[in-house]
């Protein structure tokens, strides 16, 4: 079974992506900073995906990704980003930040499903 | 033969500096000092020693100053001071008769009544004749014709008048002359003397007269030193019986009057001099002026540039926010719609599984709503992007026929289309594609039999182009694409239906925002209401257009005209903040062949807030630089088809355009290292920014400040021109001459020129010819103002060679002077 790090600050985004992932069957840590998902990621703690909100408190889903493309251990895990923000020079600084892939909410279901298993 | 060029002021004070002392100092040291030793030691009187003194001085000041004269082409006063120099001469050789040499009477009568009689009358012709063809004007060519006419005229009639009493009265050489035929010799020195008089005076009233009107003060120094010379003329009179108390006093008097022409000439040309420096500081002044100015503008333009980009930069942080803040509540609410709905299908009742679905139709409607309006909001923030790629427009044609096709399943529709399979475009697929849907979607929503059909096909001309902002023509004059070699500029694709039409008085408002012709229909059909409104907006930033026919309850037929390249409509952020920044929207204009080129000039531009058109080959570029004048142009000078100095002919040679400012420039193969070179001034530079907007600035922020040389001997003129013209924004320059208003044009370089005609010196005409003969001056604008009553050939001439011909005798001074700053407007 698959882990997910879901970083989404906006708790009914949350439970909603927790809802679909968890009834795909995959395993959920859901948190709400970026700076609480490297934490987790730096304790070692296995992750085999990461979804990323763009708009969080204090750090923000282009620097988070940023930080984790560029620790060598956490480099290999791939971060999808999931966000709002839906104009194309968002996009371009998703995949800028080192993103392996790109969602817009409202978020489709079987488009966010698909991703996943892209990567998995 | 083309006469000579004549040297200028500065040449001119060269040449005599050089060869004129020589002469002096030479004529002084062979014959001036042995004769003052002479009278110094011979005991002679201390008046005719000054006299010696004064008269080599005189003639040397005289001697420089009809050199000076001569090299400048001033006629009236070369005469003038060729008349001075007779006169001297012929006072030296009479005191060098007085002194020198041993004589007999007889001898020294014939030398006194010539060196005295004839030199005066021959100097009085001179003076005379230059003091009334002041105001004349005469080809330079004629200089010495003339001269030599009139000089010849003024001999003969002093040899006629002196050596007439010797021929008529043999005993006059002898020394007992009868007493009646000593009366009639004195008569005839009266005579002489007389007419001297009569005709210093007549030339010293008309310097006078001339210096009223002109106040120039050389004119008031020769009026001066002619009525001195009078003075001395009155002495002199009874030539023959003088006495030497009188001849003391005429001494002194001649004296004066050397002294005071010499002293005006010397005067006029130390003004001139001041002038000249005057001039300089009055140029340095002008740059400073003009480099504050520039700098104020620079800093004007860098406040405005951060203004509108803080500006636009708070629009699109609005937009992205919103786009944001409405999307994330929307994210819940569809996806647990969507969840509930597919979970408990079964669990809920009917009429609330019903609910949930209408939530759920709302909801995605309201989704379709922010999109629209994030997109139309974004066009309209000149934000929306531009991706131009090549691709088959058939292709995107079928797509759109067959995403369609679902929306039409309740309804008996055929969807057609008809689209030529060599039709490639450049131009954005998503836009096109997104264009397509809304309008099929359109026409199937109001559509219930029949069906509906895209007709693409190659337009020849875009007609009825309404609102094209961004459009910079048709750069291309042929498609990019290796497999199309077609002329087409424009496609039009149509979608037409059989639905329920438009009413006429409706069409106008259709490709309104919120517009539906009918208001129930919303919620009947769905939609928008900004559908339209998008197709409207993604054509004409295509570089299109859209139009629409309809007939009421028959059909309706959307065209959409976008051209076959849109690569210039292609944008960047920065391209809007130019946009935004309103008047001082400009673009630049890029000839190069090489699209490599196009994108690195973009950037640049672009990056300083300027948009940028381009053409591939100069005709085309001055095409479009015909349609929408640009800031400047930039010519690559690697064009294959034609040279760069036969494209900047090309450019300059035409009208609309001759003013634009080009800038050359190369670039190496790979575009690694690039060259800007300045057609200005020619420099090869890095291509910095820096460098292609300094130019820029220097051509098109900077020339505003234009340089108008006035040229007229009247410095009441120069004052009413300066004070009409002192709120606009010129720079003044004054010239009192033709040969100073020659050089001081090759130094400035002005852009207008207010002329004289009538002039001391080198007058309008002379200037004119001058003018228009130089390869690099001739075409500079020129105005005429002039008093003179010009004959019809003279004006014919005139009219063929300037500008504007303002005549002060038939137009009222208003009109003149209106014409005048209309003059100026106009450069």
């Amino acid at each position: 079974m698959s882990t997910i790090l879901v970083i989404e600050d906006n708790k009914d985004n949350m439970d909603l992506i927790k809802e679909i992932l968890e009834d795909a069957g995959y395993e959920i840590f859901g948190t709400e900073t970026a700076e609480n998902g490297i934490e987790i990621l730096n304790r070692g703690i296995k992750v085999d995906i990461i979804l990323m909100d763009v708009s969080l408190p204090k750090l923000d889903g282009y620097e988070a990704t940023r930080r984790i493309k560029e620790n060598p251990r956490l480099a290999d895990i791939p971060v999808i980003m999931l966000t709002a923000h839906a104009m194309e020079e968002d996009r371009d600084k998703g995949f800028e930040a080192g993103c392996n892939d790109f969602l817009t909410k409202p978020v489709d279901e079987e488009l966010l499903l698909q991703t996943l298993a892209k990567y998995l | 033969m083309s006469p000579a060029k004549p040297f200028t002021d500065r040449e001119s004070r060269n040449v005599i500096i050089g060869i004129s002392f020589l002469g002096f100092l030479l004529m002084f040291l062979l014959f001036g000092i042995p004769e003052t030793y002479s009278l110094l030691f011979a005991g002679k009187s201390t008046e005719l020693l000054f006299e010696v003194v004064a008269t080599y001085l005189g003639f040397g000041i005289f001697f420089i100053f009809m050199v000076r004269y001569f090299l400048l082409y001033q006629r009236a006063l070369l005469f003038l001071s060729l008349a001075f120099l007779t006169a001297c001469l012929g006072d030296i050789v009479r005191s060098f008769s007085f002194s020198s040499i041993q004589l007999s009477p007889a001898e020294f009568a014939v030398i006194r009544d010539i060196s005295v009689g004839a030199t005066k009358v021959v100097f009085v012709a001179l003076l005379a004749f230059s003091a009334f063809t002041f105001e004349k004007i005469t080809p330079r060519e004629n200089l010495v014709k003339e001269g030599i006419k009139y000089g010849s005229i003024a001999v003969s009639i002093a040899l006629a008048s002196t050596l007439l009493p010797i021929f008529i009265f043999p005993h006059y050489l002898s020394e007992n002359l009868s007493k009646a035929n000593q009366a009639l010799c004195q008569t005839c020195d009266l005579f002489i003397g007389a007419a001297l008089i009569i005709g210093s005076l007549a030339a010293a009233v008309k310097f006078y007269a001339d210096f009223m009107r002109k106040k120039n003060q050389l004119l008031l120094w020769f009026t001066l030193g002619l009525l001195l010379s009078i003075v001395n003329d009155f002495y002199l009179l009874p030539l023959r019986s003088v006495l030497d108390i009188t001849l003391a006093f005429s001494l002194v008097f001649k004296i004066l009057t050397y002294t005071t022409f010499g002293i005006g000439m010397i005067d006029d040309y130390v003004r001139y001099l001041l002038r000249e420096k005057e001039i300089a500081s009055s140029l340095e002044k002008l740059v400073v002026k003009r480099t504050e100015e520039l700098q104020r503008k620079n800093k004007e333009l860098e406040e405005r540039t951060k203004e509108s980009l803080e500006a636009s930069r708070l629009k699109s942080e609005l937009l992205a926010n919103m786009s944001h803040e409405l999307r994330t509540p929307m994210n819940a609410i569809i996806g647990f719609t969507n969840r509930v709905i597919k979970k408990c299908n079964e669990m809920l009742p009917e009429r609330q599984l019903r609910n949930l679905k209408t939530v759920e139709r709302n909801a995605h409607h309201l989704l379709s709503l922010i999109n629209s309006i994030l997109d139309v909001s974004k066009v309209e923030a000149g934000r929306m992007e531009v991706l131009v790629e090549p691709f088959q427009l058939k292709e995107i044609i079928a797509e759109v026929i067959d995403m369609s096709s679902s929306l039409t399943s309740d309804k008996p529709l055929k969807l057609l289309y008809e689209c030529a399979d060599d039709i490639y475009i450049n131009s954005d697929r998503t836009k096109v594609k997104q264009m397509l849907i809304n309008l099929v979607g359109n026409s199937i929503k109001f559509t219930e039999n029949g069906g509906i059909k895209i007709t693409a096909q190659r337009a020849k001309y875009l007609s009825g182009m309404g609102d094209t902002s961004g459009r910079v023509g048709d750069v291309f004059g042929k498609s990019m694409l290796p497999e199309k070699k077609t002329k087409m500029a424009y496609v039009d694709i149509a979608v037409s239906d059989t639905g329920i039409g438009i009413k006429e008085e409706n069409l106008k408002y259709i490709f309104d925002e919120f517009r539906q012709v009918d208001g129930s229909l919303t919620r009947k059909t769905g939609g928008t209401g900004l559908g339209l409104a998008i197709v409207k907006k993604f054509s004409v930033l295509l570089g299109g257009d859209v139009k629409v026919e309809s007939v009421y309850k028959k059909g309706t037929c959307f065209t959409i005209t976008i051209p076959v390249d849109s690569t210039f409509a292609e944008r960047t952020k920065s391209d809007i903040t130019q946009e935004k920044l309103g008047k001082f929207r400009k673009h630049i204009l890029c000839i190069t062949e090489s699209p490599k080129v196009v994108d690195l000039m973009r950037k640049h531009v672009n990056r300083d807030g300027f948009g940028l058109a381009y053409a591939r080959t100069q005709r085309e570029g001055l095409k479009l630089a015909k349609e929408d004048k640009p800031l400047a142009i930039a010519v690559d000078m690697m064009l294959k088809e034609s040279s760069f100095s036969q494209t900047v002919q090309e450019i300059k040679s035409d009208i609309m355009v001759t003013n634009v400012p080009i800038i050359g420039f190369a670039f190496d193969q790979d575009c690694q290292h690039s060259y800007l070179l300045a057609l200005v001034d020619y420099m090869a530079k890095p291509i910095l920014q820096q460098d292609l907007m300094v130019n820029i600035y220097k051509n098109a922020v900077y020339k505003p400040v234009k340089t108008i040389l006035i040229i007229d001997d009247d410095q009441q003129v120069h004052d009413e021109i300066a004070n009409v013209l002192k709120n606009e924004p010129y720079a003044l320059l004054k010239a009192f001459n033709g040969s100073e208003g020659l050089s001081m044009c090759r130094k400035q370089k002005p852009d207008l020129i207010f002329l004289d005609l009538v002039m001391g010196g080198m007058d309008g005409f002379e200037f004119l010819d001058e003018l228009r003969a130089d390869e690099e001056l001739r075409n500079i604008s020129i105005v005429i103002l002039t008093a003179k009553d010009l004959d019809v050939g003279e004006e014919r001439m005139l009219q063929s060679k300037v500008e504007l011909l303002l005549k002060k005798s038939t137009q009222p001074a208003d009109a003149i002077l209106f014409n005048l700053i209309n003059a100026a407007n106009t450069i």
